[in-house]
Order: structure tokens, then C-alpha cells, then sequence
């Protein structure tokens, strides 16, 4: 079996049956998405090998904010000892509540992304595909 | 390990109440607020460490973590990532990254690494 190289880019998809939903909670709120990660093998949105798992916090808006999510995601790979790396930012919001596509900043990594800087760019279409543009 | 004039810190609970993820729906978020003290001058409280856990849906069993060191000298540091869970101390040891901070800690950079046992013993591996 191919090794996952435990980086980006990568495609995520929703491996929980019944994710949280924004109908659920009040403004301000924060659900929670896990999404099993994978290399991406091409410029779509097609999947590899199992390279982690990504963690996506949502926070409900308000009708101020209607239509985008203050959002933090955190990378968590398999490999050993497992490098992470952690985002955030806003986000269009998907009618379905996932997010949309968009960029966040880079908050910082461990591993292999500790010195990782710059945007984290999702496009979205649940699967997510997530790319950096930065300095690795 | 990084030397500051804050780490490593030794933290815990004390008094009061703290939530726990123990026997909680996954996806549920709990603060935990603990004491923070100088490994080198343990008795003496030099802030808080304010610890918001949320517990992953995923197989994978972790906890999505936010740390803020809120230190008495007007300093502040945070750090976000995953933990791995464990059912009686809601996390295990592990590795999070700085995502900033200020006073002494702004424009930092770098990983803050957590020990579960005993009290939480917190050291930091970065700068500015």
C-alpha cells in the first residue's frame, strides 16, 4: 500500500454519521466536524492514502454575521510523533453547514509544520480540498 | 525547552468547580480553569490556565484543545491543537501549537508541550 506523505495537499470528507448541525445550538455556539484526511492525488478532488484527521470548530453566527463562520481547523496526522497544524479565520457558510471555500490564516503547526506560516486555502464542496500558501 | 520567566508551569484545579469531558456526548466543550505556578516556586500562583476542551466525534479519539496562560504580570500566551483523550483526565500528553500571545510572549512562536500526570506540567519550545 502507498505511504501517505502526512501533508498537503490533502481532501478531507465527513466521516461521522450524524455531524453536529447550526439548527442544534444558539449564536455563538461552536459545532464540531471530523473529517478522516487524505493526500490529494490531483487537482481535484481525488483521495489517497489515510493521512489523518482534520478538526473543524464552527461557531454558530449571528444575524449580524449571517452567511460566514469564524472557524478554527486543527490537522492532526498519522504520522509519528504526529505533526499538527492549526488555522483559523471566516468562512462563507454552506446551506448544508459545512463551510465554503475560502483562506485561513496559518496559527501555527508541530512536527513537520512548526515553522509553517501563511494561508491555509479550502475549497469546498464536502469533500473539502485543503492547499498551503505559505512558507512550509 | 524554551527558558521564560513563567515556564515550565505546574497548573491544577483548585477549588470550585471544573467540568469534565468524563461521561459527556462527543462534541461537547468544557472549561477548565486551573492555577498556574513556577515549576521552580511551586506554592506561589502566577496566573491561570484556562483550558477549553472539545471533545472529537472521530474514531481518532482526540480532544481539540485551546490554552490561554493569563499570568499575573499582564502576560498572555495561547496555544491550539489536538490531544489525545483519556476518560478520568480528559487529555493525555501532547503537543499543541503557540498561536500567539503578548507581553513577553507576543510574537511567539513554537510548541507548547503538555504532561498529564500528577499536575499538568506545561514547557514551551519557541520565540519570538
Amino acid at each position: 500500500m502507498q505511504e501517505s506523505t502526512y501533508g498537503f495537499p490533502a481532501v478531507s470528507d465527513d466521516a461521522i454519521e450524524a455531524p453536529m448541525a447550526f439548527a442544534e445550538v444558539g449564536p455563538g455556539t461552536s459545532i464540531l466536524r471530523d473529517e478522516t484526511v487524505y493526500d490529494a492525488i490531483d487537482d481535484d478532488f481525488g483521495k489517497g492514502p489515510e493521512s489523518g484527521r482534520v478538526h473543524i470548530v464552527a461557531l454558530k453566527p449571528t444575524a449580524l454575521g449571517e452567511g460566514t463562520v469564524v472557524t478554527h481547523v486543527v490537522f492532526r496526522f498519522l504520522d509519528k510523533p504526529a505533526s499538527t497544524l492549526t488555522a483559523s479565520g471566516v468562512l462563507p457558510q454552506h446551506a448544508d453547514d459545512t463551510v465554503g471555500s475560502g483562506r485561513l490564516g496559518i496559527t501555527g503547526g508541530t512536527g513537520k509544520f512548526k515553522a509553517t506560516r501563511g494561508e491555509l486555502v479550502v475549497r469546498s464542496r464536502n469533500p473539502h480540498r485543503w492547499s498551503l500558501d505559505g512558507t512550509p | 525547552m524554551t527558558d521564560t520567566s513563567h515556564f515550565p508551569v505546574l497548573s491544577e484545579v483548585s477549588g470550585g468547580e471544573s467540568r469534565s469531558l468524563e461521561g459527556t456526548e462527543l462534541g461537547t466543550t468544557v472549561l477548565r480553569d486551573e492555577i498556574a505556578e513556577r515549576q521552580s516556586e511551586p506554592g506561589t500562583s502566577i496566573g491561570f490556565v484556562h483550558i477549553v476542551l472539545t471533545r472529537s466525534r472521530a474514531k481518532s479519539a482526540d480532544v481539540v484543545a485551546r490554552v490561554v496562560f493569563n499570568f499575573d504580570s499582564g502576560d498572555t500566551l495561547a496555544a491550539m491543537g489536538a490531544l489525545p483523550f483519556h476518560e478520568q483526565e480528559d487529555f493525555d500528553d501532547g503537543k499543541l501549537a503557540i498561536t500567539g500571545g503578548t507581553g513577553e510572549y507576543e510574537r511567539w512562536r513554537g510548541v507548547l508541550t503538555v504532561h498529564r500526570e500528577g499536575p499538568h506540567r506545561w514547557s514551551v519550545d519557541g520565540g519570538p
